[in-house]
């Protein structure tokens, strides 16, 4: 399994994700901007994405769209993340939706159900 | 595509009287608030009774130390206070000293351990008690902040409740306070030989809360918080007050000159020099209550309850019959060192949970130096006034002048007319030898009245009040004279 790309402009929300979801087993990367997730996704393929939706140089619905059109990205699935309303990104073609903020369960749940279970459980 | 959203806006209860009343129904889910205080200030009781009436409810509590202090002498401090149960610790309670893996590990081993002991214990409210000594392991105080801040992201999606304890190092408010969701200062002032407890809730994201700052105690029971009368929001009542109901003083002269009482839920000042007979009137006025099923109090500063029935005896007024069937109440507040906060919540208590619809207050002198600050009580009157008004409740309190003679009038208290709708003065005076009671309604709002002045007679077989005396002159000065007859 590829680990979990976890996309904050918040530092304090990408090392909280990060910590918890290697406490449950997965592994993960991270990324502060759209820009930046690009070029870790260049090296190593994430199974997943959780991306913020408003971030500094390339945002959420930027990220996806780039993906989109990038034949070996397309088919990564993309959770975003976002405290705005519904409106701004119900209309989005992502895999799943996570409103902030949001609580671990909820996270591990959309996790679960996109890529499965961690590696070893 | 699958939507997750957070649930409802939920509270933790604290389980501290009256603070949950400050805090508008408790701490709000998932938040991190930073209790501060000087050593000796509460915080580590206040923490604790939180935990333990979390504990009550169901819910998992971690309690997280970084001092020195070992769990054995924390434990044996709580043990004489009601709320703690020994039989939690290490259960539902768990108590964990971090300070040897902060001093290894720094910061980030201290969020990793917390973060693993919430998931393990199912927590949710932690206590971080001693941030001091994070502080002073971090290598900067970005670094610090940078802790905080993970601390509540983590907590947050936890959804665990954090209390932060510290000093503060006694140098006031600092940057990561401005970090946190809330900010509850604790602190003890010195007032001449008084000492007293107050807390203030500095800040409070996501919920409005009751300003300023608030009396508590530290009882047996834990903390007891007395939010000030004054800030306390007006409780929506659907009782409309009829306007016309009279309430009678069980005294036929004096209830005349009232055309049948005082207006119900009006609010009554009996002032008068000692000895004038303020507190009979109004031990009088809740008897005559009382016999009609109108539930009285006697708030008493001066009298304790043994006195106060021997003196309505003295005069034919049988108490004990009304007091063994409840519908008249005593309670005695020595004029010792009374907090202002806690005669309010108590009074507040009368009035909404024990129904009673005719309160004696005796005397506005006793509130007076239960306050700290002279302005503050015609304030606090003011919102008692408004509460028993909005409740129907009539309220009489008595104030005394502040000479027992003499043609000067001089009112306790500045905006009267905030707190008294009616005043009833009472005057002793000289006359033909003898030292008399005389009484007069000097202002009746909303309502004629009789405004003679008439003689208040207190005998044996009870109050009473007489006729008009028609030959006397300048009774108000207490300086009465009766016209000279020639040739006697």
């Amino acid at each position: 399994m590829g680990p979990i790309l976890i996309v904050d402009d918040e530092f304090g929300m990408v090392e909280s994700i990060r910590d918890l979801l290697q406490d449950e087993g997965y592994p993960t990367m991270e990324a502060f901007d759209g820009r930046e997730a690009l070029e870790r996704m260049a090296v190593e393929r994430p199974s997943l994405v959780l991306a913020d939706y408003m971030m500094p140089l390339m945002n959420g619905p930027e990220l996806l769209d780039a993906m989109k059109k990038a034949p070996e990205l397309r088919d990564i699935p993309v959770v975003i993340m976002s405290s705005a309303p519904p409106s701004f990104w119900r209309h989005l073609p992502c895999t799943a939706f996570l409103p902030k903020p949001f609580r671990l369960g909820p996270l591990l749940a959309v996790i679960h159900q996109v890529i499965g279970a961690p590696p070893g459980r | 595509m699958t939507e997750y959203g957070p649930g409802p806006q939920e509270r933790i209860s604290t389980g501290v009287p009256g603070l949950d009343t400050v805090l508008h129904g408790g701490f709000l889910r998932g938040r991190t608030y930073m209790l501060m205080g000087l050593p000796g200030a509460g915080k580590t009781i206040l923490a604790n009774q939180t935990c333990f009436h979390h504990i009550r409810q169901g819910h998992g509590v971690l309690y997280v130390t970084l001092l020195a202090e070992s769990h054995t002498d924390l434990i044996s401090n709580l043990e004489p206070l009601s709320f703690f149960d020994a039989s939690r610790v290490g259960q539902t309670a768990t108590y964990v000293s971090a300070f040897n893996v902060l001093e290894q590990g720094g910061l980030d081993a201290l969020l990793a351990l917390i973060r693993k002991e919430i998931k393990a214990r199912d927590a949710s409210l932690l206590v971080l008690d001693g941030l001091v000594a994070a502080e002073e392991m971090a290598p900067s105080p970005q670094a610090l902040k940078k802790f905080i801040h993970n601390l509540q992201v983590v907590t947050g999606m936890l959804g665990c409740t954090t209390l932060i304890l510290t000093t503060g190092g006694g140098k006031g408010l600092r940057a990561e306070h401005t970090m946190v969701d809330g900010l509850i200062v604790l602190r003890q002032r010195t007032l001449g030989a008084r000492m007293l407890r107050e807390l203030d809730v500095r800040k409070f994201r996501g919920s409005a809360h009751l300003l300023g700052w608030h009396s508590f105690d530290i009882t047996s029971d834990g903390l007891v918080v007395y939010p000030r009368l004054e800030s306390l929001p007006r409780e929506d009542i659907a009782y409309t007050p009829s306007g016309h109901t009279r309430c009678a003083f069980g005294i036929a002269g004096l209830d005349a000159m009232l055309l049948g009482g005082i207006l119900s839920g009006s609010t009554t000042l009996l002032y008068g020099p000692p000895g004038s007979g303020k507190t009979l009137l109004g031990v009088s006025f809740l008897a005559q209550g009382a016999r009609q099923g109108e539930r009285g109090h006697h708030f008493a500063f001066y009298d304790s309850p043994e006195r106060m029935r021997v003196q309505a005896r003295g005069v034919g007024l049988d108490l004990d019959p009304l007091i063994e069937r409840g519908n008249l109440g005593v309670s005695y507040h020595p004029p010792l060192e009374n907090v202002l906060d806690k005669l309010g919540a108590q009074l507040l208590s009368l009035i909404r949970e024990r129904g009673v619809r005719r309160l004696f207050l005796d005397g506005y002198d006793g509130l007076q130096k239960a306050s700290a600050q002279r302005g503050r009580v015609t304030r606090f009157l003011a919102a008692l006034v408004n509460e028993c008004r909005q409740r129907d409740v009539t309220l009489i309190y008595t104030a005394e002048t502040s000479a027992a003679f003499g043609p000067e009038l001089k009112f306790p208290l500045q905006g009267l007319s905030l707190v008294a709708e009616n005043i009833l003065f009472l005057r002793s005076v000289e006359l033909r030898s003898q030292l008399r009671r005389f009484i007069c309604a000097m202002k009746v709002r909303n309502s004629g009245y009789d405004h003679s002045f008439r003689e208040l007679l207190i005998g044996e077989k009870g109050l009473a009040v007489g006729d008009i005396i028609e030959d006397g002159q300048q009774l108000l000065t207490g300086q009465a004279r009766v016209p000279t007859h020639r040739g006697q």
